[in-house]
């Protein structure tokens, strides 16, 4: 198992090493760059700004320059956007919000779904089936921007439970946690429902009933393992998105996560900032992705680390 | 010893005190898309105490059913089940939640597949204690030393390391000795083997037939053996129920019906299984047709459509009835069915010439 999981993370370099250089080329490939809306600029400053930033330099010196410092130094280089702030300062900043955030979400994710789905597959066809199936489906097709804004007409306007939006107090994450988790606690609940109904139909359940055992046992000891394995084949995947950040989340209730330099560091053509958050979610997805298959080998002994 | 006494003791006068299981017409329906499937359709037979009934017929003809339905295990709805269930003074299908007091503890069931019936996400300790602990209200640790006892017992080999292996590392043949271990370990008054060697290699099937005959002697447990395999009756069982289309169509004792069968269904199975002492190229005969649809039964005998000696009464639905001394069956006709051709007698058919195992019980008897 530790061999196993040693070998895993031995793969990790070599998987970011290809992930950064699609991402380097990819960025560059893009129209424009991150100076080119900058009006009115004269081509001397111009040029003493993309001087500064090594633009001038032929692509594979840039590429190669930015590998050292990433590699030998940790170093994401400067960000092209946010003055005077490189990109290991603004990750160092935003990631522990977006985890803060994800994990929340991911916690509220995993209890209703997991419950919702559990309940409603021993509940085959009753009204909670067919009513917390509903509301899943609605979960995962109302987009965040319009869950998120209901909330907060709600909760935070209506009944004043919660503040607008804001990251100052412990309470200023529930809303967020929850329009952040909502779609992830329907595919949840989706996938547990399923996956224990095809367990439940097993002979072995018929084995445990005959057994004597009481129905509560039957579910938890018997069926709950097995229910559960397609939720944590998509728990690798869900959580790294959750965890991450979410760029809709963050602007609703002006979270200073990380999820907002996603998308904005591509639309600016931040080449640095977009290369790093890519790095960052590539090295959660890939350990997120071991965290499962360990949890999946844990969960079904028929797996095999070899 | 006792079991034997029990055994001489199956004629009909001393049924009413030895009686351990009491089926009263037993019905278990299905709704469907296609209708109303009647999987078990008013069932009635009795079990004694450590005698063993084997209850055979086709896929399809109820014989699980029968026994799911009786031991509260037909999921309710779409299925529906009514009737009687009488074990040891206690109707299975009134209990409610109570059965479960019964399940496991006083009648055990092994399933046809090791493959699919053990749980392969717990380890075979967790699967064989917990009946344990629940039933005989055994700690954890005693109830291990149990369950290792067992495992012995049946002939696990070095049962201290494999108990805490998973099902996976069991080949098809242990794993049903696990089962018969897990199933017997609490000692149950009756055991329900439900085509306990369908699914296992041949050489492995009479290792496991024998095994459960030993232990049903040693312990007295009364077994009921559902199958469609009419040798694994012969060798195994003292009475016989016959089913088709979810009812009895004959009951007898295990060498009047392989001797002498009395409804042509019965005789028909027999004609289609091979003879060990026949020459290849002999053919058997099978029987013609399908087995009905459930859904929609025909009109009266359920078997006439591919019965050779159908006639006009056979509309009408025969009652399953006193026929001979300890015999009963459901069919119109006077006397005995035809064979369908001149053949030796079933009973020669159906164990050639080196069967062995049949006749023991009543060599051993004082």
């Amino acid at each position: 198992m530790l061999r196993y999981i040693l070998r895993r993370l031995l793969g990790l370099p070599v998987v970011l090493l290809i992930l950064v250089t699609i991402t380097f080329f990819l960025a560059r490939v893009a129209p424009g760059g991150p100076f080119s809306a900058d009006k009115n600029v004269p081509p001397e400053i111009k040029a003493n700004i993309e001087a500064k930033y090594h633009l001038d330099k032929p692509l594979h010196v840039q590429y190669g320059r930015y590998l050292r410092d990433v590699v030998t130094r940790g170093d994401l280089g400067p960000s092209f956007k946010h003055k005077d702030q490189t990109v290991n300062e603004i990750i160092e900043r935003g990631l522990p919000v977006s985890f803060q955030l994800g994990f929340l979400a991911a916690i509220f994710a995993v209890t209703f779904g997991v419950s919702a789905g559990v309940i409603a597959s021993i509940r085959q066809n009753s009204w909670f089936d067919y009513g917390s199936m509903s509301v899943a489906v609605l979960g995962m097709t109302i987009p965040n921007f319009v869950v998120g804004p209901i909330l907060v007409l709600l909760f935070a306007r209506y009944w004043k439970v919660f503040n607008v939006a804001g990251w100052e107090e412990l309470k200023d994450m529930v809303l967020p946690a929850i329009t952040l988790g909502l779609p992830f606690a329907a595919r949840i609940a989706r996938l547990t429902r399923a996956g224990m109904l095809e367990i439940v139909g097993q002979d072995f359940i018929r084995t445990a009933r005959a057994k004597g055992l009481a129905e509560r046992v039957v579910i938890v000891r018997h069926a709950l393992k097995g229910g559960l394995l397609p939720v944590v084949s998509f728990l690798g995947p869900g959580l790294s998105y959750m965890m991450v950040g979410s760029l809709v989340v963050e602007r609703i209730f002006r979270i200073p996560g990380l999820g907002q330099e996603f998308i904005e560091s591509a639309l600016n053509r931040d080449y640095t900032l977009v290369n790093g958050t890519v790095l960052v979610y590539g090295v959660i997805l890939v350990v997120m992705n071991l965290i499962v298959d360990v949890v999946y080998g844990y969960l079904d002994p028929r797996i095999r680390y070899d | 010893m006792t079991f034997v006494e029990r055994r001489t003791s199956s004629g009909r006068l001393e049924r009413s005190t030895d009686i351990l299981l009491d089926v009263r017409d037993l019905h278990c329906h299905f709704k469907t898309d296609d209708g109303i499937v009647k999987a078990v359709d008013g069932v009635t037979f009795q079990v004694l105490r450590g005698e063993s009934l084997g209850i055979v017929g086709e896929s399809g003809s109820g014989k699980t059913v029968t026994n799911m339905a009786m031991m509260g295990l037909v999921p309710t709805p779409p299925g529906k089940v009514w009737g009687e269930a009488i074990f040891d003074g206690q109707d299975l299908l009134r209990l409610g939640d109570g059965i479960r007091k019964i399940r496991g503890r006083r009648v055990a069931t092994i399933f046809q597949d090791p493959m699919t019936s053990l749980n392969p996400f717990l380890r075979i300790e967790r699967q064989m204690t917990e009946g344990l602990q629940l039933h005989l209200g055994l700690s954890r640790g005693d109830a291990r030393k149990r369950a290792v006892e067992w495992l012995e017992k049946v002939g696990i080999p070095n049962p201290g390391k494999r108990i805490f292996q998973y099902p996976h590392e069991f080949s098809g043949g242990m794993r049903q000795r696990v089962m018969i271990a897990m199933a017997l370990s609490t000692e149950p008054e009756l055991l329900i083997a439900d085509e306990p060697t369908t699914a296992l290699d041949v050489t492995i099937q009479a290792q496991i037939l024998e095994l459960i005959g030993d232990l049903q002697r040693e312990l007295g447990t009364a077994v009921i053996m559902i199958t469609h395999d009419l040798g694994v009756v012969a060798g195994m069982c003292e009475r016989v129920v016959v089913m088709y289309a979810g009812r009895i169509v004959e009951e007898a004792t295990a060498p009047d019906l392989f001797g002498d069968p009395a409804h042509p269904y019965t005789l028909g199975l027999l004609t289609s299984v091979p003879r060990l002492d026949e020459t290849v190229d002999a053919r058997l005969i099978p029987i013609e047709g399908q087995p009905p649809n459930l859904a929609h039964l025909p009109e009266g005998c359920a078997f006439a459509p591919r019965c050779a000696s159908s006639f006009d009464r056979c509309s009408d639905e025969p009652r399953l009835e006193d026929w001979a001394p300890g015999r009963r069956r459901a069919c119109w006709l006077a006397g005995k069915p035809e064979a369908p051709r001149p053949v030796g007698t079933a009973s020669e058919r159906l164990r050639g010439p080196d069967e062995t195992d049949a006749t023991k019980p009543a060599e051993a008897s004082p």
